[in-house]
């Protein structure tokens, strides 16, 4: 079978696996969607037609001890801690743990709340990093601060956990500020049924909103795009995920940032789990696990009402993080927690939850991104209707408004955070463009995320606070990583490789469309995709495509490498096969050698190799370069040898810019080998030009536009466009 | 199904999706728009309802006819804001504001019936704020609801009233939330005031009666500092009680009346194997202030299990007080650091 076969039915198994992906997708999300509806509908109109809350202040609430970890967090520590003062409950007190902080957290607490060192007995003896001291408030006896060697946040919360002696403990995080009812209102569920272990509340993304000594004085938008659109993430993912999965009986999450927990079930599981950096998954699942295994009636609650707001990334580099851990931190729990997988012994959980987590959140992002570029491919190479890819796609896009916008006229109908008329009309507007580039970033951040963690990765990332305040300078590129994802979901891209300075991963997505003059000929259309690794001492490249032209289309793969010789020296070679091709060589091997020189002067040459269908074609290169400030100026000549005729043809090359932003021109003219028609090479006279830009989508994204024109002898001019959009990390 | 008909499909499902977001969205703009007339409005017939409501719990009468002073259609409105101040006051104005309204409180009545509990539960508030007097019984009835919302609703109506016959049957109804937390239910029972201490006395001698309604019996008969209640959780100690739950609100009570002749029970149970009763022991030995209970506190400092060791540090607190025990510290006559922690000032 060739090659060509088995890329069509890869792609084609492709697109059907993302259909049934998508199908599953509509019913779970019909499901949990009228689940939380029902549900959100019965716990509202409880919550306000009970008198409990003035039974519970008078003094009937259970005592509730606070925990937040703090780690490098001397931005919002203050303000987290005030916030935690003006709680409404009879009975609480606060643990703040310093998880061995290297900035001023320590310091920052001390002075704010006169602490001084003091003793306290802990009540259990969970493992964790030493407790270097203890210190207490003077201002506020009630708030406690242990300072610990550093463990990584589940050891933190352990450590809280030894020293809490209520019967209900409320894990926070230290970027989270609470509303003054939420400790009240998750008490609540602890009080109607003495078998509840754990209940979660709502998050909501802080920033934009005005705080006045830790308590927000008026809730607003935020005014980064990005934080906006976590927005409406959030209220998705609480009003229809949690909230229906919730009214399934299948709470498998409640987030690290509000929940609370009763104590001592806590350390009849041994605590929160410190090889992972999804402790707040793990521990649910857990007492999921530990509950049915022992037979005990228990409930894992998720309630509406209590409300944390906490600062969300407004780079996408640090949403980059946050999502890469989240997603390692699922994926860590799953497979630990591999054998509840459709095991009836968990009930809903084994036979829903942990299927729905596994399918939709462990492995979705593959199957959406590889869907998708399989789509885009398929249809690009003729394989798959344009028109059905069309329709799939807005479909999907259809559904996710629908969805974003239920759950934003959820929230609104039964909390309204959000009181200005222009903040719902930013949110219904945010509903529909979260759809066009943001889910696909995510996606992808996700997608990434489980490649790190087969590879092995395992820390945290850093969360760079800039304090409960809306930093600035980053919407601008939020914008436009979500324009250049459109534009990867529009099938529309190009690239080339990126030689990094410092070592990572860059990937590329790429398109070229040339048609011809009159439309005499069909257009030569080319999709590429690559990916690259630089290393202190090279890059390596591999790339992947199909080219097609006259009518044929031929994929192909190629290896490149780079290596650094010596001083100002470097080598390339590569490697392209396209077995049975007929428009393109079926080996194509090529090696350099460069030479800096002094003055900013570079020599190179080089030997290239072709095998046709006909004679094999040998190209020698040589090229002289200078560098001019931020630009770089390249001419050389090539001669080409085919079946004992020769072709000679000369090139230039000129790039200006910084880093990765620049604008390339490039331009051959000569005798070189060119494709007539399939099987047909020869040596033709040939004008080609180019320009090309490239854009930097922060540190991250990169997307890159050009455009072509070209003529080989004999047939008529041919201009085209290339689009690309490449990536890092 | 070929291409055609799966596009087809595909495109119509895309638009229908479409729509219903438009529809929700649409819908989810137009609730606001009313909800935000809506309450301008009743803001403004608050404030022209508020001095007829005075008027009618200072005199018993509005200036003019209810009838003519409220429309048809605000009655609903109104029947709800005079229960928000039927439910803080009492007696004769709770009962004038009653009367006044009585003739509007048909569909309240038609709503104890209602298929929905949250209806039943809000109609019993209502009922108990402002008809009590006339559906007594469909109240009480309410207390047999299959719905636990109804009956809590009930109960709590009930037990606001403080009438010993309500009181009982409200506990008998407490008795249906064996999972809801003691702390809760013992301050629910308590809203009955002292009209109930017999029966929450009697409650707690009856053995019959599940460990979690007697302690919660305990809970409210402390609440209501019900003052001969420490003989019945003296009893309690001295017959030998075996469930820790009931010994734990005994011992509480115990402490908190500082009922001396209990002194030699409780110090007996400080050899209970459980370290909840233990440590409920030593606080209510600490409360009660026999400096000869010194040594014993003293001597749980060291006890293995933590909680005891916070009692008995609680103890010693309440046995000294705040300012001598931070003096005993500073003077290094008492080490230990649960004391220095169980300070609630600050920290020395």
């Amino acid at each position: 079978m060739s090659p060509m076969a088995w890329l069509s039915y890869f792609l084609q198994g492709a697109t059907f696996v993302a259909f049934l992906y998508f199908a599953s997708l509509l019913v779970f999300y019909a499901l949990t969607t009228t689940a939380a509806v029902i549900g959100m509908r019965r716990r509202h109109r409880r919550l306000g037609t009970l008198r409990t809350d003035e039974l519970l202040r008078m003094g009937s609430a259970p005592a509730v001890t606070v925990i937040a970890p703090a780690f490098n967090e001397e931005a919002v520590c203050v303000d987290m801690a005030h916030s935690l003062e003006s709680l409404e409950h009879p009975s609480y007190e606060v643990i703040l743990v310093n998880d061995g902080s290297t900035d001023d957290t320590v310091e920052r607490l001390k002075d704010a709340y006169d602490m001084r060192e003091a003793e306290r007995v802990p009540v259990t003896s969970i493992p964790t990093a030493p407790v270097r001291a203890i210190y207490r408030s003077r201002s506020n006896p009630r708030i406690w601060l242990i300072d610990k060697d550093n463990g990584g946040k589940a050891d933190a919360l352990n450590a809280g956990v030894n020293y809490t002696q209520t019967p209900l403990f409320c894990a926070i995080d230290a970027d989270t500020l609470l509303e003054p009812r939420s400790l009240l209102r998750l008490t609540r569920p602890f009080i109607e049924d003495t078998s509840t272990v754990a209940v979660g509340g709502i998050v909501r993304p802080v920033n934009g909103s005005h705080i006045e000594n830790g308590t927000i004085q008026d809730v607003r938008m935020p005014r980064r795009l990005l934080a906006r659109l976590q927005v409406v993430e959030y209220i998705r993912a609480f009003f229809i995920g949690r909230m229906g999965w919730a009214s399934l009986g299948s709470t498998l999450i409640i987030s690290g940032a509000l929940g609370m927990f009763r104590r001592e079930d806590v350390v009849a599981v041994g605590g929160y789990l410190v090889d992972t950096v999804g402790e707040d998954m793990e521990l649910i699942v857990r007492l999921h696990r530990h509950s049915r295994q022992k037979g005990k009636r228990y409930r894992i609650e998720f309630s509406p009402h209590p409300t944390a707001w906490t600062e969300v990334p407004v780079s996408v580099r640090v949403l980059a993080r946050q999502r890469d851990r989240w997603q390692r931190g699922l994926i860590e729990t799953l497979i630990r927690h591999r054998g509840m997988f459709f095991n009836p012994a968990y009930g809903v959980i084994g036979m829903f939850g942990m299927p729905y987590y596994v399918l939709l959140h462990g492995l979705g992002p593959f199957i959406e991104i590889i869907g998708v570029t399989a789509f885009i491919i398929a249809a690009s190479m003729g394989l798959l209707s344009s028109t059905y890819a069309l329709a799939f796609v807005s479909l999907a896009f259809g559904v996710g408004i629908a969805l974003s916008a239920a759950s934003i006229a959820l929230e609104d109908m039964n909390f309204r955070k959000y009181h200005r008329g222009s903040d719902l009309f930013w949110m219904f507007t945010l509903a529909v463009i979260e759809n066009i580039g943001y889910r696909q970033m995510v996606s992808f951040f996700r997608m990434r995320a489980i490649v790190s963690y087969l590879r092995g990765k395992s820390s945290w990332g850093t969360m760079n606070r800039v304090g409960f305040l809306d930093s600035s300078g980053t919407g601008k590129k939020a914008a436009l990583a979500i324009l250049a994802s459109a534009m990867m979901l529009a099938g529309a891209t190009a690239g080339s490789a990126q030689e990094a300075d410092d070592p990572r991963w860059s990937s590329t997505a790429a398109y070229t469309t040339e048609w011809f003059e009159g439309d005499a000929l069909l257009p030569w259309r080319t999709a590429s995709f690559e990916t690259g690794r630089s290393f202190s001492r090279g890059t390596g490249i591999v790339r992947l495509g199909a080219d097609t032209r006259y009518e044929e289309t031929d994929g192909w793969a190629q290896v490149v490498a780079y290596r650094d010789l010596w001083s100002r020296a470097y080598t390339r070679a590569s490697l392209q096969v396209a077995p049975g091709a007929e428009i393109l060589p079926s080996l194509d091997v090529s090696v350099g050698l460069n030479q800096g020189l002094k003055g900013g002067w570079e020599v190179s040459g080089g030997y290239r190799m072709m095998r046709t269908a006909g004679d094999a074609v040998h190209i020698g290169s040589g090229s002289l370069a200078h560098y001019v400030g931020p630009c770089y100026l390249r001419g050389g000549a090539s001669v080409a040898i085919k079946g004992g005729t020769t072709g000679e043809s000369v090139s230039g090359l000129g790039r200006c810019g910084t880093g990765e932003m620049a604008i390339t021109t490039a331009g051959a003219i000569g005798r070189e080998v060119v494709t007539l028609s399939p099987g047909e090479y020869e040596l033709r006279r040939t004008e080609q030009l180019s320009i090309d830009g490239t854009l930097p989508l922060g540190r991250i994204w990169s997307v890159t536009a050009g455009l072509r024109g070209g003529r080989f002898e004999g047939q008529p001019l041919r201009g085209g466009v290339h689009l690309g959009l490449g990536i890092r990390w | 199904m070929n291409l055609e008909s799966t596009v087809l499909l595909l495109f119509a499902a895309s638009l229908l999706s479409i729509v219903v977001a438009a529809v929700i969205m649409i819908m989810a703009v137009i609730v606001r728009v009313r909800e935000s007339i809506e309450r301008r409005r009743l803001a403004r017939l608050q404030l022209a309802w508020e001095p007829i409501i005075l008027e009618i719990m200072a005199t018993g009468s509005a200036p003019r006819p209810l009838s003519d002073l409220i429309p048809a259609k605000h009655r609903g409105r109104f029947l709800a804001f005079a229960e928000q101040y039927a439910s803080r006051v009492r007696g004769i104005e709770k009962t004038r504001l009653g009367e006044a309204v009585a003739p509007w409180l048909r569909p309240v009545v038609q709503a104890l019936d209602a298929d929905d509990p949250v209806i039943r539960a809000r109609a019993v508030y209502t009922m108990g704020a402002l008809g009590m007097q006339v559906e007594k019984p469909r109240i009480l009835s309410a207390l047999e609801d299959d719905d636990p919302m109804v009956v809590l609703a009930a109960t709590q109506v009930l037990a606001e009233r403080g009438l010993p016959m309500h009181a009982r049957l409200a506990l008998q109804a407490l008795s249906r939330f064996a999972d809801w937390s003691p702390d809760f239910l013992g301050a629910t029972a308590a809203k009955t005031g002292s009209a109930m201490a017999i029966d929450l006395r009697m409650t707690v001698l009856d053995r019959s009666r599940s460990p979690r309604l007697r302690s919660v019996s305990l809970d409210a008969l402390r609440r209501i500092k019900d003052r001969d209640a420490a003989i019945v959780a003296d009893t309690l100690l001295i017959q030998g009680d075996e469930h820790p739950e009931v010994l734990r609100s005994a011992l509480q009570l115990l402490g908190e009346f500082k009922h001396h002749g209990s002194a030699p029970s409780i110090r007996t149970e400080l050899k209970h194997s459980d370290p909840e009763v233990r440590a409920a022991a030593l606080v209510a030995l600490g409360q009660m202030g026999d400096w000869h209970d010194l040594r014993l506190l003293h001597a749980h400092l060291s006890d293995p299990e933590p909680v005891v060791v916070l009692a008995a540090a609680r103890g010693l607190r309440e046995m000294f007080g705040e300012d001598e025990l931070r003096r005993q510290l500073e003077g290094g006559l008492l080490t230990a650091p649960a004391l220095s922690q169980v300070l609630e000032g600050v920290p020395a």
